[in-house]
């Protein structure tokens, strides 16, 4: 402001002084109030002239925030100058608590501890001195002596001692013997603080994580000993601390104070690089900076190089690419670290791209990234053949990935298994052997390629290998199993025997093994009757039985069953009294009469039995029929039909209309709700049993209208038999059901209309997305009328799904 | 945190030494006294536990070990056995630089 005009203001205010000392009063005080020490002081300095008895003391105040503010600006003399103008009007020359703030600033410790044991021997408190924490500081972060503060104050100085010396004890890690210092310093010391701090470090350097965060968290934002507190609690994940909010000096303090000084120019701008989204800069920055890096050591450049490697993964798939691309790009000079870069880039593509091949080009290049990556790997670490196996395997399961064929019309309704293609049965093969070529000992590419042979129809090239695989894995029971298999396949049964008793020795608990032997030991003991090898044949028999089970509907084990074959065959090899026998003992062992004499009429149909036997068993049966039909003895019809059409013969065909009559007048007695859904399920796997599903669907809605079990039955009967493509009102009504089943705490349907219901949504994106973009319809669409509509939804449901094209 | 650092072994621990730690560790946190952590053990276990496995996690791993860069710090100071205080003199330094502020 210029004279002239200052001049002006004072004649101005001396006229307000003049005529309203209380505005000008009120006016000081505002000033006084917001900080405005300056324009306060003018105004006070002015009241003072009217009763300076009444406005000394705010001048005085003014004077002393004014000095405050010069101190934390650094105008040291300014300050210097005010503090010499309060001394002026107070007539106290002695030193305070501002000069030891400017000798703070101006780091001067011995004037520090010269005012400040002045003033405590005056006989002031510690505690009570103004500033006295910022002079505990000063005085710590001197590290040297006060011989004054030594001779006045001996109790202080200890402290202060106390202090220096615990933390040079942490510098050479005797942190106990930091501890019994520290433990010198008093709770209302003026040194508390850095008792916190000291318990803190000592916590830390003895992995006591817990401690260090109390102590250190006891330290208020306002003492600057919070300021060396942080990148400790930054370290340990303290939640007081915001790590979105860690400044450039906090991570550099982080460095230091975690044991990392080499890394202190490098961490920060790393780390700012990459929370600003610039990946590739901050990979540089960090490979170009650090020493040793890349590393798959177990520090802290082991850490930084996973996770910049494995962050690739995690980025959208352009991003990822990017990236890779950026920091492939480098000249950095051949080095163990550069062929470790190599290796690591070339890992991180091959396992980027391969989710993204679509074609057999794109496998081969797959194929290629991985034997590039082996190359690389050789060079950098030696031969690994046991590494060359897994990468192989993994190249092998990746090409034998099964592909679904064309969906058919109803594939979201199947329950049934969906087995497509492999993806590239040619490439699968070729490096399941090589990963075998590389480990002899490699389990999984011997079972891999034996898939592959499989599903290729290589039935020879299966049991080759499966000869194969047996003296090599001798105890293995999925090899010995599927050898075993394998063998029954073709009739070799006691070869077949052998690995499958074996195999149900080593895993007595599981039941595909048991079945599997239950399907051999019925096929051997035909075989054994047919060539009269009746002693073989009973041998067999009685194995099954051992494997057998009393379950009342299980034709291949259940024991009456088991019986009832073999009655059979004892009647075929003319041993009357043997076969009576065995179909009195099948009798006894079962508790449904009409379907084991039923299943036993079939078997010996099936087992070209003489005409004149077949008869007699056909009038027991007759006789067991004509009794009141029970849904119950249906079901069980049902599923002995259902069991022996495997076999495929053309005179089931009238058999079926019986069981499906007698279901049908069995429909009016009493029926379980797992009675009628077995019925209704053949009902499902048949056409021809349509009417038998509808009046059992009928029966039980009628008993319970909301059963979500029936309802849903109904419906998959109602569109299985439907012309019509599934809609919207189909999916509404999948819905509905689906909250019925909610309802009733039916998990397990729920969960299966909840996969119908997103298969059914799936199909009707695509066929909206053909239709051009919006809802296709409320309804379904005839199938005969819309070809090729169909054929380009059969292709979107591919090309949605990955498959591949295939070439017929 | 790679199966490694989870179980307190080296990289290039064999199956007998991972198999001990992996013992003594579910001794520590049993599957009823500290279920989550018995499972993470565990499954850090599984993992690594022959040579065709660790060849597997080498090979195939995406575990993503921190989120940004400076959490490296943290958690190779949280983890393992490396915290040496700095020399006195720079901690005088750092003392002095957090009473200028």
């Amino acid at each position: 402001m210029s004279k002239e005009k200052s001049k002006g203001m004072d004649g101005f205010t001396q006229q307000k002084s003049f005529f309203f000392p209380e505005i000008l009063e009120k006016e000081a005080r505002d000033n006084l109030a917001s900080g405005k020490f300056r324009q306060a002081k003018d105004d006070f300095k002015e009241l003072c002239k009217h009763d300076k008895e009444k406005y000394l003391p705010g001048l005085l105040e003014c004077y002393q925030g004014m000095a405050n503010q010069m101190i934390q600006n650094g105008q040291l003399s300014d300050a210097v100058q005010i503090v010499d103008n309060i001394k002026a009007l107070t007539g106290d020359r002695s030193e305070g608590a501002l000069d030891i703030l400017i000798s703070i600033k101006k780091k001067d410790y011995d004037s520090v501890a010269r005012i400040y044991t002045n003033l405590l021997s005056q006989g002031k408190d510690s505690a009570a001195i103004p500033g006295s924490s910022l002079v505990a500081d000063a005085l710590v972060v001197a590290f040297r002596e006060f011989p004054l503060l030594k001779s006045a104050h001996h109790e202080i100085y200890e402290e202060l001692c106390a202090a220096q010396q615990a933390l040079e004890d942490i510098c050479a890690e005797r942190y106990d013997d930091a501890w019994l210092k520290a433990k010198k310093i008093g709770v209302h010391s003026i040194f508390s603080n850095w008792k916190l701090l000291i318990k803190g470090l000592v916590a830390f350097y003895k992995y006591e994580d817990q401690k260090t965060l109390e102590a250190l968290g006891r330290l208020s934002s306002d003492t600057p000993l919070h300021g060396i507190a942080q990148p400790y609690l930054a370290l340990l994940g303290s939640k007081t601390v915001d790590q979105k909010a860690l400044n450039e000096s906090c991570v550099q303090r982080m460095c230091v104070v975690a044991g990392y000084p080499d890394i202190v120019s490098v961490m920060p701008k790393a780390d700012s690089l990459w929370h600003a989204g610039r990946y590739s800069d901050s990979y540089r920055h960090i490979r170009n900076n650090m020493k040793s890096f890349p590393s798959e050591s177990a520090d802290i450049t082991g850490i930084l190089t996973r996770f910049y490697f494995n962050s690739i993964y995690h980025l959208p798939f352009t991003e990822a690419l990017r990236y890779l691309e950026q920091i492939r790009d480098n000249d950095m000079p051949a080095s163990p670290e550069r062929g470790l870069e190599e290796l690591l880039l070339c890992r991180a593509e091959c396992l980027l791209f391969e989710k993204e091949c679509t074609d057999e080009g794109d496998d081969k290049d797959c194929a290629g990234g991985w034997q590039h990556f082996l190359e690389i790997y050789t060079n950098v670490f030696g031969d690994n053949n046991k590494l060359a196996s897994l990468v192989y395997f993994h190249l092998g399961s990746m090409f034998a990935a099964e592909t679904p064929r064309e969906p058919d019309l109803f594939s979201w309704m199947s329950t049934g298994e969906d087995r497509g293609r492999l993806r590239n049965e040619n490439l699968a093969g070729r490096y399941f052997s090589k990963s075998i070529d590389a480990d002899k000992d490699n389990k999984d590419a011997y079972l891999g390629l034996l898939k592959v042979y499989e599903k290729t129809n290589n039935r020879s090239k299966v049991n080759k290998l499966l000869d194969k695989l047996i003296p090599l894995f001798p105890d293995d029971v999925a090899i010995l199993t599927q050898a075993g298999v394998s063998c029954v396949d073709r009739k070799s049964y006691n070869k077949g025997m052998k690995y499958l008793e074996k195999a149900a020795r080593l895993d007595p608990l599981d039941s595909f093994i048991k079945e599997r032997l239950a399907h051999l030991y019925l096929a051997a003991a035909r075989a054994c009757f047919d060539k009269g090898q009746v002693k073989e044949g009973r041998a067999l028999y009685e194995k099954a039985l051992t494997n057998g089970t009393l379950k009342p509907r299980d034709f291949n084990r259940g024991c009456a069953y088991i019986y009832a074959r073999w009655a059979v065959l004892e009647f075929k090899n003319k041993n009357e009294d043997a076969a009576d026998e065995k179909l009195r003992l099948a009798r006894e062992k079962t508790g449904e009469l009409l379907p084991l004499l039923y299943f036993t009429y079939l078997i010996s149909r099936q087992y070209d039995m003489p005409a004149d036997y077949i008869r007699k068993l056909g009038k027991e049966v007759e006789q067991e029929w004509r009794l009141p039909p029970t849904p119950v003895n249906a079901l069980a019809l049902l599923m002995v039909y259902d069991y022996i059409r495997m076999f495929g013969a053309d005179w089931l065909k009238s058999e079926m209309k019986m069981v499906l009559q007698y279901a049908l007048d069995a429909s009016d007695k009493p029926c379980s709700g797992e009675e009628a859904a077995g019925i209704i399920s053949f009902a499902l796997s048949d056409k021809q049993a349509q009417k038998l599903g509808d009046v059992y669907i009928k029966k039980m809605l009628l008993a319970d209208r909301d059963d979500p079990l029936f309802n849903s039955l109904a419906y998959q009967l109602k569109l299985k038999n439907s012309n019509c493509l599934p809609g919207r009102r189909d999916l509404d009504e999948f819905q509905r059901i689906l909250h019925l089943a909610e309802k009733r705490n039916n998990v397990e349907l729920a969960r299966d209309l909840r996969k119908k219901i997103k298969a059914l949504e799936e199909m009707l994106e695509v066929r909206d997305m053909l239709s051009g973009g919006g809802p296709f319809d409320g309804g379904g669409m005839d199938m005969d009328a819309n070809m090729e509509v169909l054929e380009k939804l059969f292709e979107e449901i591919h090309r949605k799904e990955g498959g591949q094209r295939r070439k017929r | 945190m790679t199966p490694y650092e989870l179980l307190g072994i080296a990289s290039h621990a064999d199956d007998k030494t991972i198999r001990s730690a992996y013992l003594e560790l579910i001794k520590t946190y049993p599957p009823d006294r500290a279920p989550e952590r018995f499972k993470e053990i565990s499954a850090a276990y599984e993992s690594i536990k022959d040579e065709k496995k660790r060849l597997e996690y080498y090979l195939f791993n995406k575990d993503v070990p921190v989120n940004r860069p400076l959490e490296a710090l943290s958690l190779q100071t949280q983890r393992t056995g490396r915290r040496k205080p700095p020399d006195f003199d720079t901690l005088k330094e750092l003392l002095r630089q957090c009473m200028t502020k």
